[in-house]
């Protein structure tokens, strides 16, 4: 299955998911106008990805520094196809970072990983 | 204006703490321009980092309403364009984002209701209802109406609005203090 390469904009982050090595990352802003526009071609990928895949360890990178409302809506989207995909014997390991003086992305990160107990959820802090 | 005018309208907006006043159609690049004015602005200021990205975040979830729910729009060259206002200040100790859009009727009887519910929460209330709207629908094409919580949460006090009525329509205000 081709990756899915997609470069940032001014309100879509970077989507560089190598379906072949099993690592997903998104980075950088999402605050896009239409959050369907842009995010509907990113799940119809990912879906196509997890109807296939078993057993296998997939890691996460998440490396946003700001999303607005519909993006989180999103982001609680992804996880859950994440979650999803347990059922077929995959683990799923996921890398939330966040900078040291953002305390609205950390808490974000707690509450994702308050909300997906099945998802191995690490807070990563990065020095600014 | 009259140029002495001027002078006197210029204090006036010193003295209510306006720093950015934007009144017209707006649009997403226009967002993203506001927006990066308002962050040099305030860097120049030597604001720290956390409180003008809380300041941003409100604002684009204030200008994103404006731009999806204003009822006064027109089209221009194939893209649409939304009337509304934005007010960045400072009074007190606090920075204030204000926006005002026109909205229809039934729209201002809804946000008036979720409003009123909103402003009544405690910072753990208002992140379970965050959570629990964040959960309700599968869909997330509606951008799951929780721009409104959002922006509460990031309030340092609870958010004002003001609902002025006309014929047609209503004039919509809310005011987040950061």
């Amino acid at each position: 299955m081709k990756n899915l390469i997609i470069e940032a904009t001014d309100f879509t982050p970077e989507i560089n998911f190598d379906y072949e090595k099993n690592k997903l990352l998104i980075k950088g802003e999402s605050y896009p106008e239409s959050v369907s526009n842009f995010y509907g071609k990113v799940f119809e990928s990912l879906k196509v990805y997890f109807s296939d895949l078993k057993n296998s360890l997939v890691n996460v990178d998440i490396k946003l520094i700001y999303f607005n409302s519909s993006s989180a809506k999103v982001l609680m989207n992804f996880f859950t196809l994440l979650e999803d995909s347990i059922q077929n014997g995959n683990s799923i390991v996921i890398n939330w970072y966040y900078e040291s003086e953002d305390d609205i992305l950390l808490e974000f990160g707690e509450d994702f990983k308050e909300d997906f107990p099945k998802l191995t959820f690490n807070l990563v802090e990065i020095e600014e | 204006m009259h140029i002495d005018k001027l002078y006197e309208c210029t204090k006036k907006i010193q003295e209510s703490g306006v720093i950015f006043y934007y009144s017209g159609y707006l649009s997403q690049k226009m967002l993203k321009s506001i927006g990066d004015v308002i962050k040099e602005k305030l860097s120049y200021e030597d604001i720290n980092s956390s409180t003008i990205k809380r300041i941003f975040s409100v604002f684009v979830e204030q200008t994103q309403n404006i731009i999806k729910y204003s009822s006064e729009r027109i089209y221009i060259d194939n893209s649409e364009l939304s009337q509304g206002v934005i007010i960045l200040g400072s009074e007190n100790s606090n920075f204030f984002l204000e926006c005002g859009n026109l909205v229809s009727k039934d729209v201002s009887k809804n946000l008036k209701t979720e409003l009123i519910k909103i402003q009544g929460m405690d910072k753990d209330e208002l992140k379970s209802y965050y959570k629990e709207k964040l959960k309700s629908d599968s869909s997330y094409t509606k951008g799951a109406g929780i721009g409104l919580i959002d922006i509460a949460r990031k309030s340092t006090k609870p958010i004002e609005f003001d609902i002025k009525e006309q014929s047609q329509n209503s004039f919509f205000f809310l005011k987040a203090f950061i």
